[in-house]
Protein backbone atom coordinates (compact mmCIF):
# COMPACT_ATOMS: atom_id res chain seq x y z
CA UNK A 1 0.00 0.00 0.00
CA UNK A 2 3.12 2.54 0.74
CA UNK A 3 4.63 1.69 -2.15
CA UNK A 4 1.28 2.42 -4.05
CA UNK A 5 1.22 5.59 -2.38
CA UNK A 6 4.65 6.94 -3.47
CA UNK A 7 4.07 5.90 -6.85
CA UNK A 8 0.81 8.10 -6.67
CA UNK A 9 2.83 11.10 -4.98
CA UNK A 10 5.15 10.93 -7.96
CA UNK A 11 2.63 10.84 -10.83
CA UNK A 12 0.38 13.11 -8.57
CA UNK A 13 3.51 15.61 -8.87
CA UNK A 14 3.50 15.48 -12.61
CA UNK A 15 -0.22 16.56 -12.77
CA UNK A 16 0.01 18.98 -9.59
CA UNK A 17 2.80 21.04 -11.91
CA UNK A 18 0.97 20.46 -14.97
CA UNK A 19 -2.18 22.08 -13.22
CA UNK A 20 -0.17 24.78 -11.71
CA UNK A 21 1.12 25.26 -15.53
CA UNK A 22 -2.54 25.72 -16.37
CA UNK A 23 -3.46 28.13 -13.22
CA UNK A 24 -0.38 30.50 -13.69
CA UNK A 25 -1.84 31.33 -17.36
CA UNK A 26 -5.57 31.32 -16.65
CA UNK A 27 -4.72 33.79 -13.66
CA UNK A 28 -3.03 36.40 -15.77
CA UNK A 29 -4.17 35.58 -19.43
CA UNK A 30 -7.74 33.39 -17.87
CA UNK A 31 -7.47 30.99 -20.42
CA UNK A 32 -7.36 27.05 -20.05
CA UNK A 33 -4.62 26.20 -21.83
CA UNK A 34 -4.94 22.81 -23.41
CA UNK A 35 -1.60 23.05 -25.09
CA UNK A 36 0.13 22.95 -21.80
CA UNK A 37 1.43 19.20 -22.19
CA UNK A 38 2.39 19.37 -25.56
CA UNK A 39 4.48 22.57 -24.68
CA UNK A 40 6.02 20.29 -21.91
CA UNK A 41 6.54 17.84 -24.17
CA UNK A 42 7.66 19.64 -27.44
CA UNK A 43 10.69 20.91 -24.62
CA UNK A 44 11.56 17.45 -23.53
CA UNK A 45 11.62 15.62 -26.88
CA UNK A 46 14.41 18.13 -26.99
CA UNK A 47 16.08 17.18 -24.68
CA UNK A 48 16.21 13.52 -25.29
CA UNK A 49 17.55 14.30 -28.43
CA UNK A 50 20.36 16.32 -26.93
CA UNK A 51 20.33 13.57 -24.62
CA UNK A 52 20.50 10.57 -26.73
CA UNK A 53 23.55 12.44 -28.61
CA UNK A 54 25.52 12.46 -25.65
CA UNK A 55 24.91 15.94 -24.56
CA UNK A 56 25.55 16.04 -20.62
CA UNK A 57 21.94 16.12 -18.30
CA UNK A 58 22.57 19.21 -16.38
CA UNK A 59 23.25 21.22 -20.12
CA UNK A 60 19.89 19.16 -22.03
CA UNK A 61 17.79 20.26 -18.28
CA UNK A 62 18.53 23.60 -18.93
CA UNK A 63 17.54 24.01 -22.61
CA UNK A 64 14.87 21.68 -22.05
CA UNK A 65 13.99 24.78 -19.92
CA UNK A 66 14.58 26.94 -21.63
CA UNK A 67 12.66 26.01 -24.94
CA UNK A 68 9.44 24.74 -23.04
CA UNK A 69 9.70 28.99 -21.98
CA UNK A 70 10.42 30.38 -25.08
CA UNK A 71 7.37 28.44 -26.68
CA UNK A 72 4.89 29.42 -24.78
CA UNK A 73 6.15 33.45 -24.97
CA UNK A 74 5.97 32.99 -28.95
CA UNK A 75 2.53 31.35 -28.59
CA UNK A 76 1.67 34.06 -26.35
CA UNK A 77 2.92 36.56 -28.29
CA UNK A 78 2.18 35.30 -32.19
CA UNK A 79 -0.85 33.91 -31.41
CA UNK A 80 -3.04 34.42 -28.33
CA UNK A 81 -2.08 38.22 -28.42
CA UNK A 82 -4.05 38.80 -31.31
CA UNK A 83 -7.11 36.61 -30.60
CA UNK A 84 -7.24 38.09 -26.68
CA UNK A 85 -10.11 40.92 -28.54
CA UNK A 86 -12.58 38.15 -29.83
CA UNK A 87 -13.18 37.07 -26.44
CA UNK A 88 -12.17 33.89 -24.25
CA UNK A 89 -13.76 31.31 -27.04
CA UNK A 90 -11.75 31.85 -29.53
CA UNK A 91 -8.88 31.99 -27.07
CA UNK A 92 -9.98 28.29 -25.88
CA UNK A 93 -9.96 27.06 -29.66
CA UNK A 94 -6.77 27.76 -30.32
CA UNK A 95 -5.37 26.23 -27.42
CA UNK A 96 -6.82 23.36 -28.24
CA UNK A 97 -6.25 23.85 -31.75
CA UNK A 98 -2.14 24.47 -30.82
CA UNK A 99 -1.80 20.86 -28.44
CA UNK A 100 -3.37 18.90 -31.52
CA UNK A 101 -0.89 20.62 -33.95
CA UNK A 102 2.06 20.89 -31.89
CA UNK A 103 1.12 17.14 -31.50
CA UNK A 104 1.41 16.27 -34.93
CA UNK A 105 4.20 18.15 -35.23
CA UNK A 106 6.32 16.13 -32.14
CA UNK A 107 5.00 12.99 -34.49
CA UNK A 108 5.92 14.36 -37.48
CA UNK A 109 9.52 15.67 -36.18
CA UNK A 110 10.39 12.08 -33.95
CA UNK A 111 7.46 9.41 -34.61
CA UNK A 112 5.50 8.48 -31.95
CA UNK A 113 7.55 6.12 -30.34
CA UNK A 114 7.66 6.49 -26.72
CA UNK A 115 11.03 8.11 -25.06
CA UNK A 116 12.68 8.52 -22.25
CA UNK A 117 15.11 11.36 -20.68
CA UNK A 118 17.69 9.18 -18.33
CA UNK A 119 18.83 11.30 -15.58
CA UNK A 120 22.19 10.31 -13.28
CA UNK A 121 19.99 8.82 -11.16
CA UNK A 122 18.05 6.81 -13.01
CA UNK A 123 17.22 2.71 -12.19
CA UNK A 124 18.98 4.13 -8.71
CA UNK A 125 16.74 3.20 -5.55
CA UNK A 126 17.06 3.31 -2.08
CA UNK A 127 15.67 1.02 0.32
CA UNK A 128 13.77 2.84 2.82
CA UNK A 129 12.27 0.47 6.18
CA UNK A 130 11.56 -2.40 3.27
CA UNK A 131 9.78 0.33 1.13
CA UNK A 132 11.74 0.67 -2.70
CA UNK A 133 11.83 4.51 -3.17
CA UNK A 134 13.60 5.00 -6.39
CA UNK A 135 15.70 8.57 -6.53
CA UNK A 136 13.55 9.41 -9.55
CA UNK A 137 10.50 9.53 -7.17
CA UNK A 138 12.43 11.58 -5.05
CA UNK A 139 13.61 14.11 -7.56
CA UNK A 140 10.29 14.26 -8.59
CA UNK A 141 8.20 15.07 -5.27
CA UNK A 142 10.76 17.49 -4.25
CA UNK A 143 10.88 19.58 -7.57
CA UNK A 144 7.21 19.49 -7.35
CA UNK A 145 7.14 20.70 -3.80
CA UNK A 146 9.28 23.50 -4.00
CA UNK A 147 7.68 24.70 -7.73
CA UNK A 148 4.61 24.85 -5.88
CA UNK A 149 5.66 26.62 -3.02
CA UNK A 150 8.07 29.34 -5.50
CA UNK A 151 4.48 29.48 -7.26
CA UNK A 152 2.53 30.61 -4.28
CA UNK A 153 5.31 32.99 -3.39
CA UNK A 154 5.22 34.35 -6.28
CA UNK A 155 1.53 35.22 -6.81
CA UNK A 156 1.71 36.87 -3.04
CA UNK A 157 3.80 39.24 -5.05
CA UNK A 158 2.27 42.48 -5.84
CA UNK A 159 3.60 41.14 -9.43
CA UNK A 160 0.71 38.44 -8.95
CA UNK A 161 -2.17 41.03 -7.89
CA UNK A 162 -1.06 42.62 -11.17
CA UNK A 163 -1.93 38.95 -13.49
CA UNK A 164 -4.94 39.04 -11.74
CA UNK A 165 -5.55 42.50 -12.37
CA UNK A 166 -4.75 41.11 -16.50
CA UNK A 167 -6.98 38.12 -15.78
CA UNK A 168 -9.99 40.44 -14.68
CA UNK A 169 -10.20 43.10 -17.28
CA UNK A 170 -6.84 43.87 -19.15
CA UNK A 171 -8.37 47.20 -20.55
CA UNK A 172 -9.04 48.06 -16.81
CA UNK A 173 -5.25 46.62 -15.89
CA UNK A 174 -3.58 48.86 -18.31
CA UNK A 175 -5.46 52.24 -17.34
CA UNK A 176 -4.37 51.73 -13.93
CA UNK A 177 -0.62 51.31 -15.00
CA UNK A 178 0.05 47.49 -15.56
CA UNK A 179 1.96 46.22 -18.71
CA UNK A 180 -0.74 43.85 -19.24
CA UNK A 181 0.85 42.47 -21.83
CA UNK A 182 4.63 42.16 -20.57
CA UNK A 183 2.78 40.38 -17.85
CA UNK A 184 0.67 37.91 -19.61
CA UNK A 185 3.96 37.25 -21.94
CA UNK A 186 6.02 36.00 -18.37
CA UNK A 187 2.77 33.94 -17.07
CA UNK A 188 2.38 31.97 -20.32
CA UNK A 189 6.54 31.58 -19.63
CA UNK A 190 6.12 30.78 -16.09
CA UNK A 191 3.67 28.21 -17.77
CA UNK A 192 5.72 26.70 -20.23
CA UNK A 193 8.57 26.59 -17.79
CA UNK A 194 6.47 24.18 -15.13
CA UNK A 195 4.95 22.15 -17.84
CA UNK A 196 8.32 21.05 -19.67
CA UNK A 197 9.34 20.79 -15.57
CA UNK A 198 6.21 18.27 -15.15
CA UNK A 199 7.09 16.45 -18.48
CA UNK A 200 10.52 16.16 -17.99
CA UNK A 201 9.96 14.62 -14.70
CA UNK A 202 7.58 11.95 -16.07
CA UNK A 203 10.13 11.02 -18.55
CA UNK A 204 12.84 9.98 -16.34
CA UNK A 205 11.04 8.08 -14.73
CA UNK A 206 9.29 6.14 -17.59
CA UNK A 207 8.21 6.78 -20.92
CA UNK A 208 6.63 9.79 -22.42
CA UNK A 209 5.04 10.12 -26.06
CA UNK A 210 2.27 12.02 -28.17
CA UNK A 211 -0.10 9.50 -26.65
CA UNK A 212 0.63 10.24 -22.96
CA UNK A 213 0.54 14.08 -23.90
CA UNK A 214 -2.93 13.63 -23.86
CA UNK A 215 -3.83 11.88 -20.44
CA UNK A 216 -1.64 14.26 -18.87
CA UNK A 217 -3.45 17.30 -19.92
CA UNK A 218 -6.70 15.64 -18.55
CA UNK A 219 -5.20 14.80 -15.33
CA UNK A 220 -3.75 18.13 -15.41
CA UNK A 221 -7.32 19.79 -15.77
CA UNK A 222 -8.65 17.21 -12.67
CA UNK A 223 -6.19 19.29 -10.67
CA UNK A 224 -6.58 22.19 -11.82
CA UNK A 225 -10.51 22.08 -11.45
CA UNK A 226 -10.03 21.03 -7.87
CA UNK A 227 -8.33 24.14 -7.27
CA UNK A 228 -11.37 26.25 -9.14
CA UNK A 229 -8.66 27.18 -11.41
CA UNK A 230 -7.87 29.47 -8.88
CA UNK A 231 -6.17 28.36 -5.93
CA UNK A 232 -2.73 27.19 -5.74
CA UNK A 233 -2.79 25.22 -2.87
CA UNK A 234 -6.15 23.26 -4.13
CA UNK A 235 -4.20 22.38 -7.49
CA UNK A 236 -1.36 20.87 -5.81
CA UNK A 237 -3.08 19.03 -3.33
CA UNK A 238 -5.99 18.39 -6.16
CA UNK A 239 -2.88 16.89 -8.15
CA UNK A 240 -1.40 14.53 -5.63
CA UNK A 241 -4.69 13.22 -4.31
CA UNK A 242 -5.22 12.38 -7.74
CA UNK A 243 -2.39 10.33 -8.48
CA UNK A 244 -2.80 8.79 -5.52
CA UNK A 245 -6.48 7.73 -6.34
CA UNK A 246 -5.26 6.89 -9.37
CA UNK A 247 -2.17 4.38 -8.51
CA UNK A 248 -4.63 3.08 -5.91
CA UNK A 249 -6.99 2.28 -8.64
CA UNK A 250 -4.85 1.07 -10.93
CA UNK A 251 -3.10 -1.24 -8.44
CA UNK A 252 -6.47 -2.65 -6.62
CA UNK A 253 -8.80 -2.27 -9.26
CA UNK A 254 -7.36 -2.43 -13.24
CA UNK A 255 -5.06 0.00 -14.43
CA UNK A 256 -7.90 0.08 -17.66
CA UNK A 257 -10.12 1.80 -15.03
CA UNK A 258 -7.75 4.91 -13.94
CA UNK A 259 -8.42 7.61 -16.36
CA UNK A 260 -12.37 6.61 -15.89
CA UNK A 261 -11.79 7.24 -12.03
CA UNK A 262 -10.20 10.57 -12.97
CA UNK A 263 -12.94 11.93 -14.57
CA UNK A 264 -15.38 10.49 -12.18
CA UNK A 265 -13.20 12.83 -9.85
CA UNK A 266 -14.06 16.13 -11.86
CA UNK A 267 -17.18 15.22 -11.95
CA UNK A 268 -17.98 14.80 -8.38
CA UNK A 269 -15.96 17.89 -7.77
CA UNK A 270 -17.83 20.08 -10.36
CA UNK A 271 -21.23 18.90 -9.05
CA UNK A 272 -20.60 18.84 -4.97
CA UNK A 273 -17.83 22.03 -4.91
CA UNK A 274 -18.34 23.68 -8.60
CA UNK A 275 -15.40 26.46 -7.13
CA UNK A 276 -12.82 24.04 -6.26
CA UNK A 277 -12.32 21.47 -3.11
CA UNK A 278 -10.47 24.21 -0.91
CA UNK A 279 -13.43 27.20 -1.57
CA UNK A 280 -14.83 28.49 1.35
CA UNK A 281 -11.38 26.67 3.36
CA UNK A 282 -9.68 30.31 5.04
CA UNK A 283 -6.76 30.26 2.65
CA UNK A 284 -5.63 32.96 1.24
CA UNK A 285 -6.69 33.50 -2.61
CA UNK A 286 -3.44 33.54 -4.35
CA UNK B 1 4.76 51.27 -29.04
CA UNK B 2 5.50 54.68 -29.07
CA UNK B 3 8.24 56.76 -28.18
CA UNK B 4 7.69 57.76 -24.77
CA UNK B 5 10.49 57.85 -21.87
CA UNK B 6 9.00 57.45 -18.66
CA UNK B 7 12.28 58.44 -16.83
CA UNK B 8 12.40 61.86 -18.57
CA UNK B 9 9.02 63.23 -16.88
CA UNK B 10 9.47 65.74 -14.32
CA UNK B 11 6.58 67.99 -13.80
CA UNK B 12 6.28 70.97 -15.06
CA UNK B 13 3.50 72.29 -12.62
CA UNK B 14 5.78 74.39 -10.15
CA UNK B 15 4.64 77.70 -11.83
CA UNK B 16 1.13 77.09 -12.24
CA UNK B 17 1.34 75.39 -15.77
CA UNK B 18 -1.02 72.89 -16.57
CA UNK B 19 -0.05 69.46 -15.63
CA UNK B 20 -2.61 68.44 -18.61
CA UNK B 21 -3.88 70.51 -21.32
CA UNK B 22 -6.53 69.44 -23.70
CA UNK B 23 -6.10 70.72 -27.29
CA UNK B 24 -9.16 70.94 -29.42
CA UNK B 25 -10.37 67.62 -28.46
CA UNK B 26 -12.35 66.20 -30.98
CA UNK B 27 -13.86 62.92 -30.91
CA UNK B 28 -17.12 60.99 -32.50
CA UNK B 29 -18.13 57.62 -32.27
CA UNK B 30 -20.07 56.84 -35.29
CA UNK B 31 -20.63 59.71 -36.77
CA UNK B 32 -21.89 60.95 -33.47
CA UNK B 33 -20.00 63.72 -32.02
CA UNK B 34 -19.30 63.46 -28.21
CA UNK B 35 -16.63 66.09 -27.84
CA UNK B 36 -16.15 69.09 -29.63
CA UNK B 37 -13.09 71.31 -29.87
CA UNK B 38 -12.32 70.96 -25.84
CA UNK B 39 -9.75 72.97 -24.78
CA UNK B 40 -9.13 72.27 -20.78
CA UNK B 41 -5.90 73.05 -19.09
CA UNK B 42 -5.77 71.44 -15.69
CA UNK B 43 -3.24 72.97 -13.43
CA UNK B 44 -2.24 71.58 -10.06
CA UNK B 45 -4.84 71.44 -7.40
CA UNK B 46 -8.75 70.85 -7.54
CA UNK B 47 -10.12 70.94 -10.80
CA UNK B 48 -13.69 69.99 -10.87
CA UNK B 49 -15.55 68.88 -14.36
CA UNK B 50 -19.43 69.21 -14.39
CA UNK B 51 -22.19 68.71 -16.84
CA UNK B 52 -25.30 67.18 -16.98
CA UNK B 53 -25.19 63.14 -17.99
CA UNK B 54 -23.92 62.16 -21.45
CA UNK B 55 -21.90 65.46 -21.83
CA UNK B 56 -19.24 63.89 -22.41
CA UNK B 57 -17.05 64.09 -19.08
CA UNK B 58 -16.21 60.19 -19.02
CA UNK B 59 -14.94 60.32 -22.99
CA UNK B 60 -12.48 63.26 -21.92
CA UNK B 61 -11.32 60.89 -18.84
CA UNK B 62 -10.57 58.28 -21.27
CA UNK B 63 -8.89 60.37 -23.95
CA UNK B 64 -6.57 61.43 -21.52
CA UNK B 65 -6.11 58.35 -19.92
CA UNK B 66 -5.37 56.69 -23.20
CA UNK B 67 -8.19 54.71 -23.62
CA UNK B 68 -9.67 56.43 -26.17
CA UNK B 69 -7.69 58.21 -28.91
CA UNK B 70 -9.37 61.92 -30.12
CA UNK B 71 -10.21 62.18 -34.09
CA UNK B 72 -8.56 65.56 -33.58
CA UNK B 73 -6.62 67.74 -31.03
CA UNK B 74 -3.58 67.38 -28.75
CA UNK B 75 -3.41 66.11 -24.82
CA UNK B 76 -0.40 67.59 -23.64
CA UNK B 77 1.22 65.79 -20.24
CA UNK B 78 3.70 67.85 -18.33
CA UNK B 79 3.85 69.82 -22.26
CA UNK B 80 4.29 66.51 -24.17
CA UNK B 81 1.55 65.36 -26.22
CA UNK B 82 0.93 61.96 -24.99
CA UNK B 83 -1.96 61.00 -27.59
CA UNK B 84 -1.36 57.91 -29.19
CA UNK B 85 0.72 56.20 -26.14
CA UNK B 86 -0.86 53.17 -24.45
CA UNK B 87 -3.12 53.00 -21.20
CA UNK B 88 -0.31 52.26 -19.41
CA UNK B 89 2.31 53.96 -20.52
CA UNK B 90 0.55 57.07 -19.70
CA UNK B 91 -0.42 55.84 -16.38
CA UNK B 92 3.46 55.27 -16.02
CA UNK B 93 3.96 58.92 -16.38
CA UNK B 94 1.86 59.33 -13.67
CA UNK B 95 -1.49 59.32 -14.53
CA UNK B 96 -3.77 57.51 -12.06
CA UNK B 97 -7.56 57.23 -12.23
CA UNK B 98 -10.65 56.09 -10.82
CA UNK B 99 -13.94 54.70 -12.80
CA UNK B 100 -17.31 55.61 -11.93
CA UNK B 101 -18.19 52.09 -10.68
CA UNK B 102 -15.65 50.56 -9.33
CA UNK B 103 -13.37 48.55 -11.21
CA UNK B 104 -11.38 46.15 -8.32
CA UNK B 105 -10.43 42.22 -8.61
CA UNK B 106 -12.87 41.37 -6.46
CA UNK B 107 -11.33 38.14 -4.53
CA UNK B 108 -8.09 39.98 -4.13
CA UNK B 109 -8.36 41.53 -0.33
CA UNK B 110 -8.21 45.48 -0.01
CA UNK B 111 -4.62 45.96 0.04
CA UNK B 112 -3.30 43.57 -2.52
CA UNK B 113 -5.90 45.13 -5.00
CA UNK B 114 -4.47 49.01 -3.86
CA UNK B 115 -0.87 47.11 -4.87
CA UNK B 116 -2.00 46.83 -8.21
CA UNK B 117 -1.75 50.15 -8.69
CA UNK B 118 2.19 50.27 -8.14
CA UNK B 119 2.97 49.96 -12.16
CA UNK B 120 5.18 53.32 -11.94
CA UNK B 121 6.62 52.92 -9.00
CA UNK B 122 8.79 49.56 -8.88
CA UNK B 123 12.39 50.15 -9.14
CA UNK B 124 13.45 46.74 -9.73
CA UNK B 125 11.44 45.78 -12.76
CA UNK B 126 9.10 42.55 -12.99
CA UNK B 127 12.14 40.63 -13.72
CA UNK B 128 13.93 40.98 -10.69
CA UNK B 129 10.74 40.78 -9.09
CA UNK B 130 10.22 37.42 -10.95
CA UNK B 131 13.35 36.18 -9.12
CA UNK B 132 12.73 37.48 -5.95
CA UNK B 133 16.12 39.52 -5.87
CA UNK B 134 16.55 41.92 -2.71
CA UNK B 135 15.68 44.78 -4.33
CA UNK B 136 12.21 44.06 -5.82
CA UNK B 137 11.67 42.51 -2.02
CA UNK B 138 12.49 45.97 -0.48
CA UNK B 139 10.19 48.08 -2.98
CA UNK B 140 7.35 45.00 -1.98
CA UNK B 141 7.94 45.91 1.82
CA UNK B 142 8.12 49.61 0.94
CA UNK B 143 4.25 49.25 -1.47
CA UNK B 144 2.83 47.30 1.09
CA UNK B 145 3.55 49.87 3.85
CA UNK B 146 2.48 52.83 1.73
CA UNK B 147 -1.14 50.44 0.24
CA UNK B 148 -1.24 49.99 4.16
CA UNK B 149 -1.15 53.72 5.04
CA UNK B 150 -3.25 54.87 2.32
CA UNK B 151 -6.35 52.83 3.13
CA UNK B 152 -5.87 54.49 6.92
CA UNK B 153 -5.98 57.71 5.47
CA UNK B 154 -9.22 56.62 4.14
CA UNK B 155 -11.16 55.18 7.00
CA UNK B 156 -10.40 51.42 5.53
CA UNK B 157 -7.56 50.37 7.79
CA UNK B 158 -9.38 47.78 9.79
CA UNK B 159 -9.90 45.13 7.38
CA UNK B 160 -6.90 45.45 5.30
CA UNK B 161 -7.18 41.56 4.23
CA UNK B 162 -11.06 41.51 3.34
CA UNK B 163 -11.68 40.32 0.19
CA UNK B 164 -12.32 43.63 -2.23
CA UNK B 165 -15.48 42.36 -3.09
CA UNK B 166 -16.91 42.85 0.46
CA UNK B 167 -17.10 46.15 0.78
CA UNK B 168 -19.76 48.11 0.23
CA UNK B 169 -19.75 50.36 -3.25
CA UNK B 170 -18.60 52.99 -1.35
CA UNK B 171 -15.42 51.92 0.24
CA UNK B 172 -14.74 50.15 -3.49
CA UNK B 173 -14.57 53.28 -4.72
CA UNK B 174 -12.58 54.93 -1.73
CA UNK B 175 -10.27 51.33 -2.58
CA UNK B 176 -9.93 52.51 -6.34
CA UNK B 177 -9.10 56.30 -4.53
CA UNK B 178 -6.37 54.42 -2.96
CA UNK B 179 -5.18 52.07 -5.53
CA UNK B 180 -4.61 55.56 -7.85
CA UNK B 181 -2.82 57.34 -5.20
CA UNK B 182 0.02 54.28 -4.75
CA UNK B 183 0.83 55.49 -8.24
CA UNK B 184 1.47 58.94 -7.13
CA UNK B 185 0.14 60.37 -9.76
CA UNK B 186 1.19 63.97 -10.52
CA UNK B 187 -2.50 63.54 -12.14
CA UNK B 188 -5.03 62.48 -10.66
CA UNK B 189 -8.50 61.93 -12.72
CA UNK B 190 -11.45 60.70 -10.31
CA UNK B 191 -15.07 60.19 -12.13
CA UNK B 192 -17.66 60.11 -9.59
CA UNK B 193 -15.70 59.59 -6.58
CA UNK B 194 -18.62 60.39 -3.82
CA UNK B 195 -21.77 58.66 -5.94
CA UNK B 196 -22.84 56.08 -3.69
CA UNK B 197 -20.83 57.30 -0.79
CA UNK B 198 -22.57 58.07 2.65
CA UNK B 199 -21.92 61.47 4.32
CA UNK B 200 -19.22 60.55 6.40
CA UNK B 201 -17.31 58.76 3.84
CA UNK B 202 -17.66 61.88 1.56
CA UNK B 203 -16.11 63.71 4.47
CA UNK B 204 -13.52 61.08 5.07
CA UNK B 205 -12.51 61.15 1.32
CA UNK B 206 -12.36 65.06 0.74
CA UNK B 207 -9.78 65.21 4.04
CA UNK B 208 -7.83 62.08 2.66
CA UNK B 209 -7.54 63.88 -0.82
CA UNK B 210 -6.69 67.44 0.60
CA UNK B 211 -4.28 65.61 2.83
CA UNK B 212 -2.36 64.24 0.04
CA UNK B 213 -2.78 67.02 -2.14
CA UNK B 214 -1.33 69.80 0.34
CA UNK B 215 2.15 69.07 0.21
CA UNK B 216 2.49 67.98 -3.66
CA UNK B 217 2.11 69.81 -6.96
CA UNK B 218 -0.02 66.99 -8.12
CA UNK B 219 -3.31 67.93 -9.87
CA UNK B 220 -6.88 66.41 -9.42
CA UNK B 221 -9.60 66.25 -11.69
CA UNK B 222 -12.81 65.43 -10.57
CA UNK B 223 -16.34 64.47 -12.24
CA UNK B 224 -18.85 65.28 -9.86
CA UNK B 225 -22.70 65.81 -9.83
CA UNK B 226 -22.34 66.90 -6.00
CA UNK B 227 -21.72 70.76 -6.49
CA UNK B 228 -21.39 71.18 -2.84
CA UNK B 229 -18.31 68.83 -3.04
CA UNK B 230 -17.06 70.59 -6.18
CA UNK B 231 -17.47 73.87 -4.41
CA UNK B 232 -15.92 72.84 -1.35
CA UNK B 233 -12.77 71.23 -3.27
CA UNK B 234 -12.24 73.09 -6.02
CA UNK B 235 -10.91 76.33 -6.93
CA UNK B 236 -11.54 75.81 -10.74
CA UNK B 237 -14.30 74.34 -12.34
CA UNK B 238 -15.25 73.59 -16.05
CA UNK B 239 -18.59 72.52 -17.65
CA UNK B 240 -19.18 70.08 -19.98
CA UNK B 241 -22.26 70.25 -22.22
CA UNK B 242 -23.26 68.43 -25.37
CA UNK B 243 -19.28 67.72 -25.94
CA UNK B 244 -18.35 71.37 -25.25
CA UNK B 245 -16.93 73.31 -22.87
CA UNK B 246 -19.82 76.27 -22.17
CA UNK B 247 -18.15 77.85 -19.05
CA UNK B 248 -14.82 77.87 -16.95
CA UNK B 249 -13.84 79.60 -13.37
CA UNK B 250 -14.58 79.97 -10.22
CA UNK B 251 -17.46 77.57 -8.96
CA UNK B 252 -19.46 80.71 -7.45
CA UNK B 253 -18.73 82.40 -10.70
CA UNK B 254 -19.20 79.66 -13.10
CA UNK B 255 -22.63 78.19 -11.30
CA UNK B 256 -24.22 81.41 -10.94
CA UNK B 257 -24.07 82.06 -14.76
CA UNK B 258 -27.44 81.81 -16.14
CA UNK B 259 -26.39 80.09 -19.31
CA UNK B 260 -24.80 77.17 -16.66
CA UNK B 261 -28.01 77.11 -14.67
CA UNK B 262 -30.16 77.10 -17.66
CA UNK B 263 -27.93 74.90 -20.14
CA UNK B 264 -27.07 72.30 -16.83
CA UNK B 265 -28.33 72.75 -13.89
CA UNK B 266 -32.08 73.45 -15.13
CA UNK B 267 -35.07 75.03 -13.27
CA UNK B 268 -35.18 72.66 -10.51
CA UNK B 269 -31.89 74.39 -9.20
CA UNK B 270 -32.76 77.83 -9.48
CA UNK B 271 -35.77 76.99 -7.69
CA UNK B 272 -34.10 75.07 -4.88
CA UNK B 273 -31.25 77.21 -4.38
Amino acid sequence: MLQTVLSGLESGSWFALLGLAIVVVMKAADVPNFAMAEIGLVATYVGTVLNAAGISFWPAVVVTLVIGTLLAIVIDLALMRKLAKHGHFPLLLMTIGLSLALNALIGLIWGHEPRSFTAPWSGNHLDVGGLDVSWAQVVTIVVGALGAIGITAFFRSPMGAQMRAVAENRETARLIGVNAGRLSAIAWGLGGLIASTAVMLQAQSTLVSTHSAASLIIYGFVAATMGGFVSLFGTFAGGLALGIIQQVVGTYISTSAQFAVALLAVFLVLMLRPGGFTKGMRLRDV
Amino acid sequence: MTPMDTSTATPDSAAGHPVVELDGIRMSFGGNVVLDDVTLPVRPGFTGLIGPNGAGKTTCLNVISGYLRPDQGDVRLGGRSVVGGSAHQIARLGVSRTFQTPRLIPHLSATENVLTGAGRHYRGGHLSELFGLPAARRDERRLRGQARDLLETFGLGEHPGRAASRFPIGSQKIIEVARALLNEPRLLLLDEPAAGLGAEDVDRLVTGLTDWAADRDAAVLIIEHDLELITRLCPAVAVLHFGRIIQSGAPADVLRDPVVVEAYLGADFAAGD
